[in-house]
């Protein structure tokens, strides 16, 4: 049985179809891309939410449920429904745990200035992103990545991980070696946008380029919204930014230049250089908005 | 290379590469649900192999990705400009 949504779910259910193993439902938000997915494959659907209720543990018996496999749902799973499955409950997390549990996790590193992310597949326990581990794979964040590249990556690495489980589940209903998380590692990342989801110019190059990254899903909606500054009242979202690499004495959050690739503003240490505007939910250069000499705040 | 065999060769990556099924060449990808997030970045990264151009993300908009004629009118245009002698 799949717990299924956003972009993995559905690569999932699509990359299930035809391999012969039999899906016995998927539990998706109703009438969304992935619960639409499942019934054009012939999959009976639940809600997504029924994973709270314990009583769904008896649906799970009677339909002959061995697996769960919660792929991108963000419903917690109540310990009744846990347990149903003699083969265990899973969950692929786009993000290595333990240290980086709970909420959009690509944002998150970026956000941190990580060096590398990852992808984690952990048996399911009664607290969110936790149990042990059965795969992770970490890779190198690069300096063009965003959060949706970040995102996109570790649902590439994360489905092989899934049909590996499925296909060690299927060889003889045994569950796979599993890795104990180290408490001391973990760290959990609630709805919380950082910094209320405002730049503060003050802050060095480095860290404003990693707050638009992490907030960077374009041309898809991004969770945190684009990072807000101010210009005389007026609000406006940083879209696309990075290192300028040239020093500046200029007071943080002025506009020093101007030109077609963007508009270089001072930072606490730097220049940086914005490429994009977020205006009504489409990208627009600066310079149709921006002067030099004006301050942002 | 014409906008319809760039269409065609769409097509066929949706298909064999991106195991996802277009009805048509005017079907809306975004509104039926075929080109999510994470499909767009691996299409994005076959089309930079397959045409042999670099694809800016910021480029993208959602107008030019709702069907796959509107990819292949993008992709056109953006060859068309790699030209030697185009007029960008």
């Amino acid at each position: 049985m799949l717990a299924a949504e956003e972009s993995a779910g559905l690569k999932l259910m699509r990359a299930l179809a035809g391999t012969g193993c039999r899906v016995a439902g998927v539990l998706a938000t109703p009438e969304g891309p992935a619960w639409t997915l499942a019934r054009t494959l012939g999959h009976r659907v639940w809600p997504a939410q029924m994973v709270r209720d314990p009583a769904f543990a008896d649906t799970m018996r009677r339909e002959g449920v061995d697996a769960l496999l919660n792929v991108h749902s963000l419903h917690i799973m109540c310990g009744p429904v846990l347990a149903a499955p003699p083969l265990g409950a899973f969950n692929l997390h786009p993000g290595p745990l333990p240290e980086y549990a709970g909420l959009d996790p690509p944002s998150w590193a970026l956000y941190h200035g990580e060096s590398h992310h990852g992808v984690t597949l952990h048996a399911m326990t009664g607290r969110v992103d936790d149990g042990g581990i059965v795969e992770r794979a970490d890779f190198a964040i690069g300096p063009e990545d965003t959060a949706l590249t970040l995102y996109a990556r570790c649902v590439t690495l994360g489905l092989p991980m899934v049909l590996r489980l499925i296909a060690t589940l299927a060889t003889g209903a045994r569950s796979p070696t599993l890795q104990p998380m180290d408490p001391a590692r973990r760290r959990y990342f609630g709805r919380r946008v950082p910094e209320e989801g405002r730049l503060s110019w003050e802050r060095p190059a480095a860290a404003i380029v990693n707050f638009v990254r992490a907030c960077d899903y374009h041309p898809f909606a991004s969770p945190w919204g684009h990072p807000k500054t101010r210009l005389d009242g007026c609000e406006m979202a940083i879209a696309k930014a990075r290192l300028s690499a040239e020093a500046t004495d200029a007071p943080p959050g002025m506009v020093v230049a101007l030109d077609e690739t963007g508009a270089r503003v001072a930072c606490g240490d730097a220049l940086v250089l914005v490429s994009h505007l977020a205006l009504d939910g489409r990208l627009m250069r600066p310079a149709a908005v921006l002067r030099a000499g004006q301050v942002l705040s | 290379m014409q906008s319809s065999d760039i269409a065609q060769a769409l097509a066929g990556i949706f298909a064999q590469e991106l195991n996802l099924a277009v009805p048509s060449v005017d079907a809306d990808l975004l509104a039926g649900g075929v080109l999510d997030s994470v499909s767009l970045v691996e299409l994005v990264l076959l089309l930079e192999k397959r045409f042999e151009l670099t694809i800016p993300l910021e480029e993208l908009d959602f107008d030019d990705l709702r069907t796959i004629e509107r990819i292949a009118g993008f992709l056109s245009g953006r060859l068309q400009a790699r030209q030697p002698g185009a007029v960008t």
